[in-house]
C-alpha cells in the first residue's frame, strides 16, 4: 500500500526579476506503508523544499502530493492544520520542544490538541516512553535533559497520534554522535515495531544508512535511488559511493561516524 | 561608518522596542511643557488673569508628580532596554569594541532619544498649547481669552529638565554595562527559562494581606480613617506585590495540576505560558496594577465630591433664594413683588414660591432628663406645624412625616448633623409667647426644608392643631415667617443673584440666604479644575503603563514567534494560535486592570463610609472608562502581536 506519492511535482520560485529559479523539477516519488525511506543531495539540491512539501507547509507549483490518498494542496487552512495534525509527525533538527512545558507534556501535546480524554493520553505516552527509553524523565523540563533525550522526545511526540507518516528534518545534526546513534535505534524500532512509514531527510551518511531505501535528488530532480541489503556497514558504503558520485559540496558531513 | 552613525541606525534597528517608551517620554514633556507654559505665562506671571491662582498649586504639584513619575519610569525603561540588548552587546564586545566605547555609544544614542522625545513632546505642546489656554479659560471663566505664547522659561526648564533627567539616569545605567564577559553577555538570550517557582508562604501571605487590606478599608469610617489609611496602603502594596509574583503561579499551579482542566485542548499551552508570563512580569504588572489603581481612586474621587458637592449645597439650601422675617407683613428684607420684578426683568422663570409663618421659641430647655449635647447651648427654633412642613418637604423633594398629638420633632438642617445630634433626650421644654410648653419628642430629622437661616436654622415641628393655637396666640408682628422662591435653571442665574443681593439691605444680609447659584459654580469649577489639570496626569499614568506592558511583549516576541512556528507544523490551527494569544494577551492586559479595579472599589467603600451618596454611581462611570481605554490599548497590541505569530508561523 502506498501512504506517500508525488507526481510530476514541481517548485518554482520566481525572484524579483524576471528569473524563476527551479528548487524542485518533476518529482515521482511513492512511498510505501512500513517503508523507512531517507532522502539525500547536495546543499541546495532541494531536500529541504521537498520536505517542506511533504509536510504541507508550502504548496506545489504544479504537480500534485497524495498522502494516504488525500491531496493536501486542495485542503482549506483549518483542514490543512488538523490535516497535519492527524496525519503528519515531524521531527525537527533544533527539536522544536516548548521550554514551558515538560517533556511528558510536550510528548502529549498533540492528543490534548485533539481532545483526546486524559485516560487514554496516559494509557498511550507509556509503551512510546519506554520503548523510547524515556520514561525516567517525562517529568524533567527541556533544559534538564540532553540532547539526545530531547530528539527522542521530539520522536515520541512525532509518533503518540499513529500519523500515517514520520517526516524527520535532519534529525541528528545537532547530536554527538553516541546521541545520533541513539536516535537513530529509536527510530528504527518505531519503523519495525509500530510499523511507521518513515520519511528523512539528512545529508548525514550514517544517519541514512539506518534507512531501507535512499533518494538521491540533484539540482531539483531524482537523481537515483539505492536499496539497501542486509548489511548496514555495506549500505554504508553504497551510500558514500553514491554521494561522490553525486558530487557537490558535503563539506558539513562528520565522516568519522560509522 | 562614523560612530555618530553607528548609534543612530542602532536606535533605529531597536525603534520597535523604543517606540512604545520614546511615545510616553514625548507624553510627559508635552504634559510638563503644557502646564509650564500656563504657569509661566506672561499674563499669569504679571497677575492679568487673577483666576490662575486658583490652579496654580494643583499645577505646580502636577509639575513635581510628572517628574517624579518620569525619573521612575525612565529608571526602568532604562534597565530594561539593557537588558534585552545583552546580545547585542556581546556582540559588539566579540568584534572589540571596548568598554569606553560601548559606553560612549550607549551615551550618545540616549543623547539622541532624549533630544528628539524632548523636541517633538514640545513642539506638540507648542502646537496644543492655545488649545490648552482656550478650556483653562473656558473653565477659569476669563473673559478674555488668554493670548498664545511660548514662554522662554517653560521651555528651558523643560529642555534643561528633562535633559538632565533622561541622560542622567541612561549614563549611570550605561557605567554599568561590561562589567560582564563576554560569553555569558552572548547566553543571555537564549537561556533556558526556569519553571517558575513560588512559596506556598509568601503566597498565602500575599492573599491574606490583600483580604486584611480590604477588611480594614471596609471598616473605615470618619473616626477611624486617619489611624487605618496607611497600614491599609501598606497591606494592599504588599497584597498586590505577592499576589503577583507568587499567587498568581500558585493559583496556575493548582490549575495546572487538575488534568481535566490542563488535558483540554489549547489551555495545556495557554496556562503553561502563562505562568511564564506572570511570573516574567510580575513586577511590571505589579506598578501597573498601582498605577491604574491609583488613577481610578483619584479621577472616583474627585467625580465623588464634584456630584457630591452638589447634593450637599442643596441641601444646605433648599431654595434659591430663601429669607426670614420678623412681622408677618412687614418685608424688612425684601417686598415679594419686589423680588418677582427683579427676576421677572431678567426673564428668569419662578418653579415655585413657599411661604411659611411660625412661632420663635423664646428659650428652650431640656425635659425630663434630655439634655443639649455638650458645648452646645440652648438652641432656639422656629415652631411650625407638621402639615407646613409637609407642603415644604414636598417641594424640596424630601420625604413626608407624621407627628402625633402633642408632640414634636426637632429638625436640623444639614444631612451631616445626623449622626452627632444636638439634643439628647425623650422631651424638650419650650417658652412659646411667655409661657414654658413641654413637648415629646419623636425621632430627629434631618435636612432643611426651609432655608435655614436666622430662627429657621432648626425647627420645632408640631401637630396642627398645637400650631394653630399657638399661632392664634401669636400677635402678626411676633410671627416668624420664611420665604423661599425657586428659580427654573437656577445654576444659570448668577447676574440676577446679583442683582437680588444688592436689593437687601445690607444689615439685613444674613436673614437672607441667595448664595446658592454662587456656591455651585464655584464647587463645579473647583471640580472641573482638578479633573482637568489631574487628566493629564492620569492621562500620563495610562500611557506609561500601556507602554511597559507593550514593551515587554514585543521583547518576548521572538521567543514567542519560534514557539508558535513549531506548533503550527505540529498542526495546531491558526483559531487555536489566535486562542492561546487572546488568553495570553489579554491576562497581560486585563489582570492589572482588574485587581486595580478591585482596589478602587474597596477604596470607594471607605470613601462611602466617609460620605453619603450614590458614589458608585460614579465611580462606575470613571471605571468604564478605563477599561474601554485599556481595551484599545489591548486591541492595537493584541493585533500586532497577533500578526507576527501568525506571518511566522508558516
Amino acid at each position: 500500500m502506498t501512504v506517500l506519492r508525488t507526481q510530476a511535482l514541481c517548485k518554482t520560485y520566481a525572484s524579483k526579476g524576471s528569473v524563476a529559479y527551479k528548487a524542485l523539477e518533476d518529482i515521482d516519488l511513492e512511498v510505501g506503508a512500513g517503508e523507512f525511506v531517507g532522502i539525500m543531495g547536495p546543499s541546495g539540491s532541494g531536500k529541504t523544499t521537498l520536505l517542506n512539501l511533504l509536510a504541507t507547509i508550502d504548496k506545489p507549483t504544479s504537480g500534485g502530493i497524495w498522502i494516504n490518498g488525500t491531496e493536501p494542496a486542495r485542503l482549506h487552512e483549518k483542514q490543512l492544520a488538523l490535516f497535519r495534525r492527524r496525519e503528519l509527525g515531524f521531527v525537527f533538527q533544533d527539536f522544536n520542544l516548548l521550554d514551558t512545558l515538560s517533556i511528558k507534556e510536550n510528548i502529549v501535546l498533540p492528543l490534548v490538541l485533539e481532545g483526546t480524554p486524559v485516560k487514554e493520553i496516559e494509557a498511550r505516552l507509556i509503551p512510546f516512553a519506554q520503548l523510547l527509553g524515556i520514561d525516567q524523565i517525562l517529568n524533567k523540563r527541556t533544559y534538564e535533559v540532553s540532547g539526545g533525550q530531547k530528539q527522542r522526545a521530539a520522536i515520541a511526540r512525532a509518533m503518540i497520534h499513529k500519523p500515517s507518516i514520520l517526516l524527520a528534518d535532519e534529525l541528528t545534526g545537532n547530536l554527538d554522535s553516541k546521541a545520533a546513534k541513539d536516535v537513530m535505534e529509536s527510530l528504527k524500532q518505531m519503523n519495525e515495531r509500530f510499523a511507521a512509514t518513515i520519511a528523512m531527510v539528512t545529508h548525514d551518511p550514517f544517519a541514512a544508512s539506518y534507512c531501507q531505501r535512499i533518494v538521491f535528488i540533484k539540482d531539483g530532480r531524482l537523481f537515483s535511488e539505492i536499496r539497501r541489503g542486509s548489511s548496514r556497514q555495506l549500505f554504508f558504503q553504497q551510500i558514500l559511493d553514491g554521494l561522490s558520485v553525486l558530487g557537490g559540496n558535503f563539506d558539513d558531513i562528520p565522516f568519522a561516524r560509522a | 561608518m562614523t560612530f555618530r552613525s553607528l548609534a543612530l541606525s542602532s536606535i533605529r534597528g531597536n525603534w520597535r522596542a523604543y517606540g512604545a517608551f520614546f511615545l510616553s517620554s514625548v507624553f510627559s514633556v508635552l504634559v510638563f511643557y503644557m502646564y509650564g507654559a500656563f504657569l509661566f505665562h506672561p499674563d499669569v506671571i504679571n497677575g492679568h488673569i487673577e483666576q490662575a491662582e486658583k490652579v496654580r498649586r494643583g499645577m505646580e504639584a502636577c509639575e513635581y508628580i510628572v517628574v517624579v513619575f518620569s525619573f521612575f519610569f525612565v529608571l526602568y525603561a532604562n534597565s530594561a532596554f539593557l537588558k534585552t540588548r545583552k546580545k547585542e552587546f556581546g556582540l559588539y564586545a566579540l568584534f572589540g569594541m571596548t568598554r569606553p566605547q560601548l559606553r560612549r555609544m550607549l551615551m550618545l544614542e540616549s543623547l539622541f532619544i532624549a533630544l528628539l522625545a524632548i523636541a517633538v513632546g514640545i513642539g506638540i505642546g507648542i502646537l496644543l498649547s492655545k488649545l490648552f489656554f482656550m478650556a483653562m479659560a473656558l473653565l477659569l471663566g476669563v473673559e478674555n481669552p488668554i493670548r498664545f505664547s511660548v514662554p522662554v522659561k517653560a521651555v528651558l526648564l523643560t529642555v534643561g529638565g528633562f535633559l538632565l533627567l533622561f541622560n542622567a539616569l541612561n549614563w549611570i545605567g550605561a557605567l554599568r554595562v561590561g562589567r560582564t564577559e563576554i560569553v555569558d553577555l552572548l547566553k543571555e538570550a537564549s537561556k533556558p527559562k526556569k519553571e517558575p517557582a513560588f512559596s506556598i508562604w509568601l503566597a498565602l501571605l500575599g492573599l491574606t494581606t490583600l483580604a486584611g487590606g480590604y477588611t480594614l478599608a471596609t471598616f473605615m469610617n470618619l473616626g477611624t480613617f486617619l489611624m487605618l489609611t496607611l497600614p491599609i496602603l501598606f497591606l494592599v502594596l504588599v497584597g498586590t506585590y505577592f499576589l503577583f509574583t507568587q499567587s498568581s503561579v500558585a493559583i496556575l499551579r493548582l490549575l495546572k495540576r487538575n488534568k481535566g482542566i490542563f488535558y483540554n485542548r489549547t489551555n495545556m499551552i495557554a496556562l503553561a505560558q502563562m505562568a511564564f508570563k506572570l511570573k516574567d512580569n510580575a513586577r511590571i504588572l505589579f506598578m501597573v496594577t498601582i498605577l491604574s489603581a491609583v488613577i481610578m481612586t483619584a479621577s472616583g474621587t474627585l467625580y465623588v465630591f464634584k456630584e457630591n458637592g452638589r447634593a450637599q449645597l442643596m441641601s444646605h439650601a433648599p431654595h434659591t433664594i430663601g429669607y426670614v422675617e420678623k412681622g408677618l407683613d412687614v418685608h424688612e428684607v425684601i417686598e415679594p413683588d419686589k423680588l418677582r420684578q427683579i427676576l421677572l426683568a431678567d426673564g428668569r422663570k419662578i418653579a415655585y414660591e413657599i411661604k411659611v409663618a411660625g412661632i420663635a421659641t423664646e428659650a428652650t430647655r431640656g425635659a425630663k432628663g434630655g439634655a443639649f449635647r455638650s458645648g452646645v447651648g440652648e438652641i432656639n427654633a422656629a415652631v411650625i406645624g407638621i402639615s407646613e412642613y409637609n407642603r415644604a418637604a414636598a417641594l424640596t423633594g424630601r420625604d413626608q412625616a407624621t407627628v402625633g398629638e402633642g408632640k414634636a420633632f426637632l429638625v436640623y438642617p444639614y444631612v451631616e448633623m445626623k449622626d452627632t445630634g444636638l439634643y439628647k433626650g425623650k422631651a424638650i421644654e419650650a417658652k412659646l409667647n411667655g409661657i414654658w410648653t413641654t413637648f415629646d419628642l419623636e425621632p430627629t430629622r434631618a435636612g432643611a426644608v426651609l432655608t435655614p437661616v436666622g430662627i429657621y436654622t432648626y425647627l420645632l415641628v408640631v401637630d396642627d392643631k398645637t400650631y394653630e393655637s399657638q399661632l392664634s396666640r401669636t400677635p402678626p408682628e411676633k410671627r416668624v415667617v420664611s420665604y423661599g422662591v425657586e428659580l427654573e435653571q437656577w445654576e444659570d442665574a448668577l447676574s440676577t443673584m446679583v442683582k437680588v443681593k444688592a436689593a437687601i439691605p445690607e444689615e439685613m444680609r444674613n436673614q437672607a440666604m441667595t448664595n446658592r447659584v454662587e456656591g455651585y459654580l464655584s464647587i463645579k469649577e473647583t471640580s472641573s479644575l482638578t479633573l482637568f489639570v489631574g487628566l493629564f496626569v492620569s492621562l500620563l499614568f495610562f500611557i506609561a503603563s500601556g507602554s511597559m506592558l507593550y514593551f515587554k511583549m514585543y521583547t518576548e516576541m521572538k521567543d514567542d514567534e519560534a514557539q508558535f512556528r513549531a506548533l503550527t507544523r505540529i498542526g495546531m490551527t491558526a483559531g487555536e494560535i489566535r486562542r492561546v494569544v487572546m488568553a495570553q494577551v489579554s491576562v497581560i492586559f486585563y489582570v492589572p486592570v482588574a485587581v486595580g479595579i478591585l482596589h478602587t472599589l474597596f477604596a470607594m467603600k471607605a470613601l462611602d463610609n466617609l460620605l453619603s451618596g450614590r458614589i458608585y454611581l460614579y465611580v462606575g462611570i470613571v471605571i468604564a472608562i478605563y477599561i474601554i481605554m485599556q481595551s484599545v490599548y489591548f486591541m492595537v497590541a493584541y493585533r500586532t502581536y497577533m500578526n507576527n505569530m501568525l506571518k511566522a508561523a508558516v
